[in-house]
């Protein structure tokens, strides 16, 4: 049987809302009647659910969904050139890692003819670049996309480009993004 | 029908979200703008809320965007001063038909407690309004919020203590007019 006077106090929010026990409410209702200062803390209680529960009820203002439409108008506008932005970004990355690949990387191809008119320094430092393209794209694709995008493109881009591409780390939720 | 399910919402839940912002926050362009955000929100979640749960998705972000509101403007005010002194005037007047003193003498009430609520923390003031303006029971809010019942109890318990001064004046008039009348 519950007879500390924080026990009871403790009890009366849900003592008032209805929400004890039978066993419960009824060891609170015997204290009550004989602890004057828990029935002081009850009238507080009372006080405090009749002051805010007699508080009216305020009316969104019409704004509101105008508000609301307008920021999922926002959200409209910019998915499109979301997904834009990165097809854009994987086409203009295959598109320059390809044509970078048969200007200069003909050794890939036996049987090419090498003298491109570029330097060594030139063609390695050319080769940094395509890695770093593909670098980038895989960065913008999931794991999914990117599957994807390796089985397009196997039969177009050098082996080495493929295979490089195919170890380079996909876009995760929550990671690069 | 997502449509549908979000213009329902939105059209059963829209005051209740924006009434419980306004008491939690005491001022009506924050609670329109915490409201904006929880309904956005739910648009953009509608899919992977689990059905029959939105409304109960709906309270929790509406509690967590008052919670972060009220921190960001605590924050301004210990860096800027308080910028909006008069916001609790804008509060809607009292629209029941009871006498005009008594609505009057409520009214003041209403006011000096909602101020003093003032000095709970954001997560009691907001489960306050769920309690006692909202009438949730204790295990509605539990559920929402991720607690126990006997967690609320305390937590209720302490924001009674803390309020204890303006509780008791808000009572004695009560008692007087007992007094008065015999």
């Amino acid at each position: 049987m519950m007879t500390h006077c924080p026990d009871i106090e403790r009890e009366l929010a849900a003592f008032c809302s209805g929400e004890l026990d039978p066993a419960l409410r009824e060891d609170v209702r015997v204290h009550l009647d004989d602890c004057a200062s828990c029935r002081e803390e009850l009238a507080r209680e009372r006080t405090l659910r009749h002051t805010l529960g007699t508080l009216p009820e305020a009316g969104a203002p019409t704004g509101l969904e105008a508000g609301i439409l307008a920021a999922l108008d926002r959200d409209r506008a910019e998915t499109p050139n979301r997904n834009f932005g990165r097809r854009l970004t994987v086409a203009a990355s295959l598109a320059a890692a390809a044509l970078a690949a048969a200007l200069l990387m003909p050794s890939s191809h036996p049987g090419t003819d090498r003298n491109s008119g570029f330097s060594d320094q030139e063609i390695a430092a050319a080769r940094q670049e395509v890695m770093y393209t593909l670098e980038l794209t895989a960065r913008v694709l999931d794991q999914t996309q990117k599957t994807a995008v390796i089985e397009v493109f196997a039969d177009k881009l050098p082996k080495a480009i493929n295979e490089s591409f195919k170890t380079m780390k996909p876009n995760t939720p929550g990671g690069n993004g | 029908m997502t449509h549908e399910l979000f213009t329902e919402l939105l059209e059963s839940n829209r005051d209740k979200v924006y009434s419980h912002a306004l008491y939690c926050l005491r001022d009506p362009d924050d609670a329109l703008d915490v409201t904006q955000d929880a309904f956005v929100k739910l648009w953009r979640n509608l899919g992977n809320i689990e059905p029959g749960k939105a409304e109960s998705w709906l309270k929790k972000v509406a509690h967590n965007l008052c919670i972060d509101l009220i921190r960001k403007r605590q924050s301004q005010r210990n860096n800027f001063g308080y910028p909006d002194a008069d916001a609790l005037e804008q509060l809607p007047a009292r629209a029941f038909g009871t006498a005009p003193e008594e609505a009057l003498l409520l009214d003041r009430r209403q006011k000096a407690l909602l101020e003093a609520m003032d000095t709970l923390t954001p997560e009691t003031r907001s489960v306050m309004v769920m309690h006692y303006f909202q009438e949730m029971k204790l295990h509605e809010i539990a559920e929402v919020l991720d607690k126990t019942v006997s967690a609320l109890k305390v937590q209720i318990h302490r924001a009674r203590h803390s309020l204890r001064l303006v509780l008791t004046a808000a009572c004695e008039p009560d008692l007087e007019m007992k007094r008065e009348t015999g």
